[in-house]
Parts: structure tokens; C-alpha cells; sequence
């Protein structure tokens, strides 16, 4: 366990653990279609990138990672297929991601969000355009930076 | 430490040093936000020094380019035996009290600490003088800034560090009052 994370309940740890899955949700099925076999390059890429997470939270981001692909299925279930109320709710469900943020410790909020828009981009540059000509379609262009989530642990 | 100039680079120096950091986060992807002041930790003390020269995205720092140059360029134009005075009490002193009392464990990064700082001693220093050109000035400084002050010292928005707005505002405050009636100002 993450010393950072010690002050945090059971659901938001539980948000902190699928948040990932949530920005791969989000992304992946913005444009209304999940393409498995993009997708699957995407959370591979995705996944990969949490395996390499260096330094020392590498632990829980290879926790996180593993099966990346699996719970991903079994998220997706759960969720509606109409894409505008499937968005919505994870959108929601991000959101809640903000006032958890404020409580952890920013040398862990900090490089935590960095991750979940790294993963939100290697999904979307994964799964995009026409001949993979525009890297980043449009309605992913909308999610990609994850507007929802404020940058954690930094007061302007 | 005083000065008879009306000039000083020091508000140059600044913003230089703010744009030279800026260029190396971004451009390098380096996160800077460890150089903010994290209250009452000991990886927090560099941020008294460093923190106002830290900025999170091109519009923070756009924000706070302008008002640092011209209040700065103001401060030792008009006020130059007293300008290192005020401007080093408004950087230190306040950055002090955020790392001191700020409740939040979070990194605060930005010269709009400063910016209030500077804009409350002028405002005040004006009334408090009784004099053309600093009270044509304070008026001036409240016309441009008076609007936003308030909003910021209040705790509305998270992301807001209205700690340093508030305590720089104080120190502002306090300078003008201590320093309203030394003889010679310019």
C-alpha cells in the first residue's frame, strides 16, 4: 500500500484503483465505436505504460496494470451502451476524482494524474482517424486532457 | 536597504527568471511544482525563494507578467528609497507566512502573491501620503487590480491560492501603514 494513499476510505481508494479504466472507458469509446482490435493496441499501450512507471509507486501502477485488459471488459458491461449516458456517467464518476485528489499527498497526486493523462493519450493516439492520419478524432479531442480532473496539488 | 533611483531591474530579473523556468517545464516536460512553498515541510523551504517564479500554464503565467512588470517598474519609480523595502518584504514575508500558516498540504506556486502585495501597498501608500502622484497612482492601481483583490483572498476556489493573495495583501497593508510617513520616498 501506497503511504499516501493510508488517509483515504475504502470507495476512494476503490476510484483512485479504476480511475485508469475510467479515462480508457471515456477515450476509447468517444467516438461511439469501440474497435476491439484498436483498442486492444491502446491498452496494451496503456497498460505498458503503467508497467514502467518508475520510481517508488512502480509497485502500484504494476498493480494497476495487470490485467488492464480484463478489467476493462468487465467495466465496460457494467456500463450503458448509448454512448452519451455511458460518457456522462464516467464523467461523473472522474469528477469525484477531485476532492480525493486534494486529500493525497502532492508527490503522489502530481505524477498520478500525469499517468491518467498519459494513458488517456496513448488510447486515443491509438484508436484515431482515417488511416491514423488525424492521430486524435475529434470527440476524443474533447476528453483527452481529462477537463474534469483540476491538476491535483498545486494552488495558483 | 533603500535607493535613491527611480529605476531597478530587479521586476526584469524577475519575469526573466519566470519565463527561463516556464520554457524549461514545458519544453522539457520537467514539473517545477516541487520548487512551490508546501507548508511546513522541510521540502517546502525553497519554495520561499523560488515559488514566485514558478507557474503552472502559459495563462498563470501571462497573468502575472504584466502586473509584476508594471507594479514592479512603479514601486522603484515612484517610490525608489523604499521599493527593495516593499518588494522584498511583499516575496519574502508573505512567501514565509503560506509555508508558516497556509492549512492546505499542497504546493503553491505564482507571483500573483506578489502582485497583491505590491497593489496593496500602493493603494494604501496613496491614501495614507496625502499626495498628488501617489494618490493619482493608488487610484490608478485600484482601478486596475481593486476589481479582482477581493475574490482572491477569499478560500472559493480550490485550485486559488488565496493565502498568499491574502498574506501578501497584509504585508502590502503593513508596509504602507509602517512606511507612510518617511520623509523622503523618490
Amino acid at each position: 500500500m501506497v503511504k499516501e494513499l493510508a488517509g483515504l476510505s475504502k470507495d476512494e481508494l476503490e476510484l483512485v484503483v479504476k480511475a485508469p479504466l475510467l479515462v480508457g472507458l471515456l477515450i476509447a469509446g468517444a467516438d461511439g465505436t469501440i474497435d476491439q482490435k484498436e483498442m486492444r493496441q491502446g491498452l496494451d499501450l496503456a497498460e505498458h505504460h503503467l508497467q514502467k512507471a518508475a520510481g517508488e509507486y512502480s509497485v502500484f501502477y504494476q498493480s494497476i496494470a495487470q490485467d488492464f485488459d480484463e478489467k476493462f471488459t468487465i467495466l465496460l458491461q457494467q456500463y450503458p451502451k448509448d454512448v452519451s449516458k455511458r460518457q456522462q456517467m464516467v464523467v461523473k464518476e472522474l469528477e469525484k476524482l477531485n476532492p480525493v485528489l486534494r486529500k493525497i499527498d502532492p508527490r503522489f497526486a502530481r505524477p498520478y494524474h500525469q499517468c491518467l493523462l498519459e494513458v488517456s493519450r496513448k488510447i486515443a493516439e491509438s484508436s484515431g482517424g482515417f488511416l491514423r492520419k488525424n492521430k486524435v478524432s475529434p470527440e476524443e479531442s474533447t476528453w483527452v486532457n481529462l477537463p474534469m480532473i483540476a491538476e491535483p496539488g498545486l494552488h495558483v | 536597504m533603500s535607493r535613491s533611483s527611480g529605476y531597478s531591474p530587479l521586476p526584469f530579473q524577475l519575469v526573466f527568471l519566470m519565463w527561463a523556468l516556464f520554457y524549461i517545464q514545458f519544453n522539457f516536460g520537467v514539473d517545477l511544482a516541487f520548487l512551490g512553498i508546501k507548508p511546513r515541510t522541510l521540502e517546502g523551504l525553497p519554495g520561499i525563494f523560488f515559488a514566485p517564479m514558478i507557474h503552472g500554464s502559459l495563462q498563470h503565467i501571462l497573468g502575472n507578467t504584466a502586473p509584476v512588470l508594471f507594479l514592479g517598474s512603479a514601486l522603484y519609480f515612484f517610490y525608489g528609497r523604499i521599493g527593495n523595502t516593499v518588494f522584498f518584504r511583499c516575496y519574502f514575508i508573505t512567501n514565509l507566512l503560506v509555508w508558516l500558516l497556509s492549512p492546505r498540504a499542497s504546493y503553491h506556486i505564482g507571483a500573483s502573491g506578489l502582485v497583491y502585495g505590491l497593489s496593496a501597498f500602493m493603494i494604501l501608500f496613496g491614501v495614507l501620503r496625502k499626495e498628488l502622484v501617489p494618490l493619482l497612482l493608488s487610484i490608478f492601481v485600484f482601478l486596475l487590480y481593486g476589481g479582482a483583490f477581493f475574490y482572491g483572498v477569499l478560500p472559493i476556489d480550490p485550485r486559488v491560492s488565496w493565502e498568499s493573495h491574502l498574506f501578501s495583501a497584509l504585508v502590502g497593508v503593513v508596509s504602507a501603514i509602517t512606511l507612510r510617513k518617511k520623509k523622503r520616498v523618490m
